[in-house]
């Protein structure tokens, strides 16, 4: 660890004598991308602190990569934490785009936060070069609750306006997103109450303090199996199966599909034949036995989506998500 | 005897070779991060995320479970030693850890400490041991109106125990709670008091506050008063043992610490720091009462808030353990560690990875174990620093700060926040301004704001939430007793004595 430690003030000391991180990088990379990519360390950049869901499931499938040999090289994650992911990011769009800066990133990074905070990037800055996954919401109630269904819920909340207090994991998180979009399509009006993680809207639901929670699958699902929650309606894709008989909102018509999609982004500018090394090592990592067990463990979907139609999907959100341009602090 | 059978299976797994040597790498690493400047557990366990999966689940949890007590081991040497806590839970042992080593003390000081942190760590473990399930269900019990209580109680609590005017305090409190506002806003996102600033908008920083009012403004304090030569003062090397008297009256705090910190530490948010204000208010109490002296070096005030430090953050691993919930961001990265092993924990965790559950349980004794066996030989060594004239030791203390606190995030606008805090705090200090109030309120100032919010929230604005819920309405009733009876005896004293008093000031 001495030596860790010592590695790591080492590493900041050359950062800092460098002007900036980004003009580090590009400084110290001279040479150019050609097909026998990778020839050093890549550097995967994780927006959000070490141990969260995104900064987990990417770990995992780094650490897969690493033991099937799928690149000669080692991925090297970098946690760079702050303004809901954006700041990690614009280290991303402002690195030389020869692919040895890339990092993952959630779909509300590049549609959700430029609407909503000042950012010092477009929600193309950068290449997006394929989607990995999607984690869906799951609306749960306590398993002795009077709710026995969605409709239910729903009921109470457009019988009574602001009746039923539904806890979620902070305003304009992909949890605050997915109740939105049910209040939007149904009409009913529910006491959105903001936590600070998802853990603390799950500790507000097992203590009653709240009727209802719109949690992410990985945190509510071990206590939906201990038979402590029971799942009303996933915010997941038509037909998701990911939490058995539980349906979705688009299948019930009261929602649309909201998910936390983990995705690889690039700045824009690296090459094709770059892109399709990372491309495939991560694709291959994705679909592997391996990393089956653990996206099922942690309510996790296999949700592969090229570039080019990842780039549609990014445009739709984009332009939906202008609607919350006066939302922040609502 | 299934719980003992249990154990020892735990045991079985714990001593072996492998076990033993995470659980030696974890208190080593968790010490050298606890006593160095800037990077604390959290920042340690990040680093070493990526090597759980390699070293499997049963390694990873002794491995961070050893960081994690490690660090509350080590928090306390530079606060005794030089009067600058490494982290929030530790700046309590400051007041009269440090006190005891200007005196040539710091020997007695650090060892309580690290016995009071084997006492209550091996206490809180038996807690986890027989009672995680129960305690877990009661954890999750409170919610923000009891969290949003505590902290005003404790942010109160520790109003009228600074030495100083109540308004100089309670001031403090305020501006501690106006710096914890500054960033993007937890609940809604917002940026506050940003200015537009990519950095601001991250918020001040614990570490570079912390390190910059306490560390670094004391380095300043060092250079502007050429008379002081030393920090403290080297004690003696027979004089490094507590004596029988510092522990006989260190045996009654650090059981008394025990329970406050195991119990406080079972409820979310702020409460790890919240329960060593309350330790040393009890301490400084009791002592009073029997006419003992405190405030000026008292051994009962080390003892007190150290033990609720450790076995706060034994209680801690209650919910994470009994109900998959991690309450703070330390059992959040634990939580990481299993999951990228492939472990989901949720409230069956217990039954579903009981040789787990069990070979951890007798891997946190061994830990602590360990630890004592660790940290009073060393406490030789750490004395031996004071022995060091202070133009040699404040320079490399310097040095070791800037380091620690730019190295946490490789932010050099950290080191502007610890640079500006330094100088408000050298300033504020010359007008008799205690920090100790800012910081504690700085820590404390997200679970105040969050739970204030939320209880609103959630009550729809009303404020009956406060007496509606029985947890809530049982603090509102204990501190309003303690309250009246403190206005009584006031009322009491002022007719003895002729005239109204700052209560126990001095």
């Amino acid at each position: 660890m001495k030596r860790r430690t010592m590695r790591a003030v080492a590493i900041g000391l050359t950062i800092a004598s460098c002007a900036s991180l980004s003009a580090c990088g590009s400084d110290t990379t001279s040479e150019g991308a050609t097909s026998d990519f990778p020839k050093r360390t890549i550097e995967m950049v994780v927006p959000y602190a070490a141990g969260g869901s995104t900064d987990a499931v990417t770990r995992f499938l780094v650490d897969l990569i690493d033991k099937q040999k799928l690149l000669p090289k080692r991925i090297q994650i970098v946690n760079r934490d702050g303004g809901s992911g954006s700041v990690g990011l614009t280290q991303v769009a402002s690195s030389k785009p020869d692919g040895y800066t890339i990092g993952v990133a959630q779909s509300t990074i590049v549609t959700l936060q430029p609407h909503v905070q000042k950012v010092a990037y477009e929600y193309d800055s950068w290449d997006a070069l394929v989607q990995l996954s999607t984690a869906p919401k799951v609306l749960v109630v306590k398993s002795d609750s009077p709710f026995k269904t969605a409709e239910d819920l729903i009921a109470a909340a457009k019988a009574k306006a602001r009746s039923v207090r539904v806890s979620q994991a902070g305003n304009l998180t992909d949890t605050d997103l997915a109740i939105r979009s049910i209040e939007d399509r149904t009409g009913a009006e529910f006491v959105r109450v903001p936590y600070e993680s998802d853990a603390a809207a799950l500790t507000a639901l097992l203590g009653g303090s709240v009727d209802a929670q719109m949690g992410s699958g990985a945190t509510v699902a071990p206590q939906i199996a201990a038979g402590k929650l029971r799942a009303l309606v996933s915010s997941g894709s038509k037909g998701s199966k990911l939490f058995g008989d539980v349906p979705t909102a688009v299948d019930l018509g009261v929602g649309d599909e909201i998910t936390t999609n983990q995705m690889i982004v690039a700045p824009a500018g690296v090459p094709e034949d770059v892109k399709r090394v990372l491309v495939d090592a991560f694709v291959k990592a994705t679909k592997s036995k391996e990393f089956a067990e653990f996206a099922k463990a942690n309510s996790r979907e296999v949700a592969i989506v090229d570039e080019a139609e990842l780039a549609t999907q990014l445009r739709e959100e984009y332009d939906r998500n202008a609607s919350f341009e006066d939302a922040a602090g609502g | 005897v299934d719980i003992v059978s249990n154990l020892l299976d735990g045991f079985t797994a714990a001593l072996t070779p492998a076990s033993l040597l995470a659980a030696l790498a974890g208190v080593l690493i968790g010490t050298l991060v606890g006593v160095l400047p800037g990077i604390g557990p959290l920042g340690a366990m990040a680093m070493l995320l990526g090597l759980t999966p390699t070293i499997g689940s049963t390694h990873a949890l002794i491995l961070f479970a050893g960081i994690y007590y490690g660090a509350a081991y080590g928090g306390s040497t530079t606060s005794i030693l030089l009067g600058m806590p490494g982290e929030a839970s530790a700046v309590m042992t400051t007041l009269e850890g440090h006190a005891m080593a200007k005196q040539g003390r710091a020997g007695p000081a650090l060892s309580i400490a690290a016995i009071g942190s084997f006492v209550a760590g091996s206490l809180g473990l038996v807690g986890l041991m027989l009672l995680a399930p129960p305690l877990s269900d009661l954890a999750v019990s409170f919610g923000a109106p009891e969290y949003l209580l505590l902290v005003l109680g404790g942010l109160l609590l520790l109003v009228f125990l600074t030495p100083g005017s109540t308004m100089r305090s309670l001031f403090m409190v305020f501006l501690g709670l106006a710096a914890g506002t500054v960033g993007l806003d937890t609940l809604s996102g917002e940026p506050r008091f940003t200015f537009d600033s990519v950095d601001l908008a991250q918020g001040l920083g614990l570490a570079p506050i912390i390190m910059g009012v306490f560390g670094l403004a004391e380095i300043l304090r060092s250079v502007a008063d050429s008379e002081r030569v030393t920090v403290g003062k080297a004690p003696a090397l027979r004089e490094l043992a507590p004596t029988r008297s510092d522990l006989r009256r260190s045996a009654r705090p650090i059981l008394r610490g025990s329970g406050i910190g195991f119990a406080l530490g079972l409820i979310p948010g702020g409460s790890g720091v919240t329960s060593t204000v309350v330790s040393y208010a009890v301490e400084r109490r009791i002592a009073r009462r029997n006419k003992r002296p405190f405030g000026n070096g008292a051994i009962e005030g080390v003892a007190g808030p150290e033990s609720a430090n450790n076995a706060g953050a034994t209680a801690g691993f209650v919910p994470l353990l009994a109900l998959g919930i991690p309450f703070s961001s330390v059992t959040a990265m634990v939580l990481a560690a299993l999951l990228l092993n492939g472990i989901v924990p949720g409230p069956t965790f217990i039954d579903d990875n009981a040789n787990l559950f069990w070979a951890v349980i007798a891997a946190m004794y061994v830990a602590n174990v360990m630890l004592l066996a660790l940290n009073l030989p060393l406490v030789g060594l750490f004395t031996r620093v004071l022995a060091v004239p202070a133009r040699v030791l404040m320079p490399c203390v310097l040095l070791l700060t800037l380091i620690g606190v730019y190295a946490t995030n490789n932010s050099m606008f950290d080191v502007f926040v610890m640079a500006c805090a330094a100088i408000v705090a050298y300033a504020l200090g010359a007008l008799n301004f205690s920090m100790t109030p800012f910081v504690l309120a700085f820590v404390l100032s997200d679970v105040a704001e969050d739970s204030l919010r939320q209880s609103l929230i959630l009550s729809q604005g009303s404020l009956s939430i406060f007496i509606d819920r029985p947890w809530s309405a049982a603090i509102l009733a204990l501190a309003f007793l303690i309250a009246l009876q403190r206005l009584v005896l006031a009322r009491i004293r002022a007719r003895g004595l002729g005239l109204v008093q700052h209560e126990e000031e001095e």
